[in-house]
């Protein structure tokens, strides 16, 4: 009964040109210039092995019983400090070739980075941060702190980190594809036609969903195969990555067809959407292994799109990726979850009406 | 004459104002019937009501001989709407619109598109079928908006002003198929604010305010609730002195 009415949903969004320029143009454009513009970063990155470290300490320094602490764990993450003088910071950094320096004062510490070893004075203050906040909470004796070091985590150019991330993070503003279709709809009261008919609240919001889905996936897949083709983006296990790009835009699209169900507005749902993916991407949107981020590892797992960029940007650089499980579990459960309550809410709205 | 339709103390309030109020119309099988009113008289309220788009606070509709609200998968196919506003896409072609909503009946594949032809030749639309809708006039939007609703062959049509800004080639059009499609068997309801479409189509009118129905009957008949002499009074006259001259929508 709705086959016609998805068909020609989709035809409407697809026909859309600024739909097009957004989710086939736009992950280009925007990868490209990100990728170009943060290549040094990922390459000075790939370099990166053990390397030494410098630090010094004052003698009323209240951190001298953790600095024994502090160097096994660093020499367990391939970060070996040697202690030099106070206030040689910098040229202890120039003579002995460090990747970085530490100074602890009294009750503080001030890392010293190099311009020549960015991701090595990176690695360092992550590693102080951790290695502060755990001693703060009073537990350092347990404390676990995991540098990846591209010796065992293959690392990623950046051309490949944006060019997959971007393809996400416009997944899941997928609403803005059915801007035109729902406007549309809403101005020529189109869905007073659709309730006379008899169609269900499940059938019209399946007739929304599916051809979503269908027009950003294949905007999407347009613009990844052109990321491949222009920029030589490697996605590692294609499949797998459709996969989880494809869950990820169902789950995109319930959870904007929900916003625009309880607004009522689609301007209203289109911002919400945005403030809520920029505030993912800003809190989950990086990972330790390819971009420090002094970001807890708990906040970061909370995010959705933590788990889908970690899963395809690891899936290209080592084939394989625990959160892949992750990544398709938790945009599933969010697409069931919205679907649940923008039936439930359009059923209610019209008894009620 | 059977009963197609039947509204039986149908009531709407809104804030405590009673917009439709025990509301009794009955609809014989095969006639067009006329539902005049001011604007705020209620009859867009009574249409909606009768299209089940809104809810009666009291009251009922009987379509068909049953309930229409609690049969609704029954009867909703015997009913065509045409709502006041264009209710197309403009970035559909003409014969994709009339695809769309013909097909929310259960018309599909040789069926539906022996449909989609029919009715866009119905409304003269055949040579631009396979146009936009957004590159057409606005009588030609009004024509497509007819097509999309007489697709599924309604035993019941209802009409909420069809005419409103076009031109009088497309009125005269317009006016010309709801006739026939009344000599082809389907019964229609028409709201209008012109006083002469109504006159010249409609077998029995009832004119609305405040709610209910203050006369009802032919043209003839209600010309002779006003004047005894019938040839020297319009429809519009017998409305205004009916509903008085005060403005409405102040």
């Amino acid at each position: 009964m709705i086959r016609y009415l998805i068909k020609n949903n989709f035809k409407i969004m697809f026909r859309n040109g600024i739909n097009l320029i957004i989710y086939i143009i736009g992950p280009v454009i925007i990868s490209a210039v990100l990728a170009s513009a943060f290549s040094a970063l990922f390459e000075s990155y790939e370099s990166v092995g053990d390397f030494k470290a410098g630090y010094s300490i004052e003698e009323d320094s209240e951190l001298i019983p953790y600095i024994d602490i502090l160097k096994d764990i660093g020499e367990e993450n391939g970060v070996y400090f040697t202690e030099y003088d106070p206030g040689t910071a910098e040229e202890s950094i120039r003579d002995h070739d460090l990747g970085g320096f530490v100074e602890f004062g009294k009750d503080s510490y001030t890392v010293y980075k190099s311009e020549d070893a960015k991701s090595e004075g990176a690695i360092l203050n992550y590693l102080m941060s951790t290695f502060f906040t755990a001693m703060i909470s009073g537990d350092v004796e347990n404390i676990d702190i995991h540098v990846e070091h591209p010796d065992y985590a293959p690392a990623i150019d950046s051309t490949d980190y944006y060019g997959i991330i971007y393809i996400v993070y416009f997944g899941w503003l997928a609403i803005v594809c059915a801007a035109g279709l729902l406007s549309n709809e809403q101005k020529h009261r189109i869905p007073e036609r659709l309730h006379v008919s008899n169609l269900s609240a499940f059938q019209i919001y399946m007739s929304r969903l599916i051809p979503l889905v269908c027009s950003v996936a294949l905007s999407l897949g347009i613009a990844a195969v052109l990321n491949s083709v222009l920029l030589g983006v490697h996605w590692g296990n294609i499949l797998l990555s459709s996969v989880i790009v494809l869950v990820l835009i169902i789950a995109a699209s319930s959870f904007g067809l929900m916003l625009y169900e309880f607004t009522g507005s689609m301007v209203a749902a289109i911002f919400i959407a945005f403030a809520l993916i920029w505030s993912m991407g800003f809190i989950g949107g990086t990972f330790e292994s390819y971009i420090m981020s002094s970001l807890p590892e708990g906040l970061k797992h909370l995010m959705p799109i933590y788990h889908a960029n970690r899963s395809l940007v690891e899936l290209s650089s080592m084939g394989k990726s625990d959160y892949v499980i992750s990544a398709i579990t938790i945009p599933a459960v969010i697409a069931l979850v919205c679907s649940g309550l923008t039936v439930g809410t359009a059923c209610i709205k019209r008894r009620v009406r | 004459m059977e009963t197609i339709l039947k509204t039986v103390d149908l009531t709407k309030k809104y804030d405590n104002r009673t917009v439709v109020d025990n509301l009794n119309l009955e609809i014989k099988k095969g006639e067009i019937f006329g539902l005049l009113g001011p604007n705020g008289a209620g009859k867009s309220t009574t249409m909606n009501m009768i299209c089940n788009l809104i809810k009666p606070d009291f009251g009922s509709v009987e379509f068909m001989g049953m309930d229409f609200r609690k049969n609704k998968n029954k009867l909703s196919d015997k009913l065509g709407y045409i709502p006041q506003h264009l209710a197309i896409h403009g970035n559909l072609k003409a014969w994709e619109n009339v695809e769309l909503f013909t097909s929310l009946y259960g018309i599909k594949g040789a069926e539906l598109k022996s449909r989609i032809d029919e009715s866009l030749e119905y409304v003269g639309l055949s040579e631009r079928r396979n146009d936009y809708a957004k590159t057409f006039s606005g009588g030609m939007k009004r024509r497509l908006n007819i097509a999309c609703a007489i697709g599924h062959h309604p035993e019941l049509i209802i009409f909420d002003e069809p005419t409103v800004g076009i031109d009088p080639q497309s009125r005269n059009f317009i006016l010309e198929k709801i006739r026939e499609s009344n000599k082809n068997g389907a019964t229609v309801i028409y709201t209008s604010h012109y006083m002469e479409e109504v006159e010249a189509i409609c077998t029995r009118i009832a004119i609305m305010d405040n709610g209910k129905v203050i006369a009802s009957g032919t043209s003839e008949e209600l010309k002779k609730l006003v004047s005894d002499d019938t040839n020297s009074i319009t429809l519009e006259e017998v409305f205004l002195t009916l509903t008085g001259k005060k403005l409405r929508d102040m």
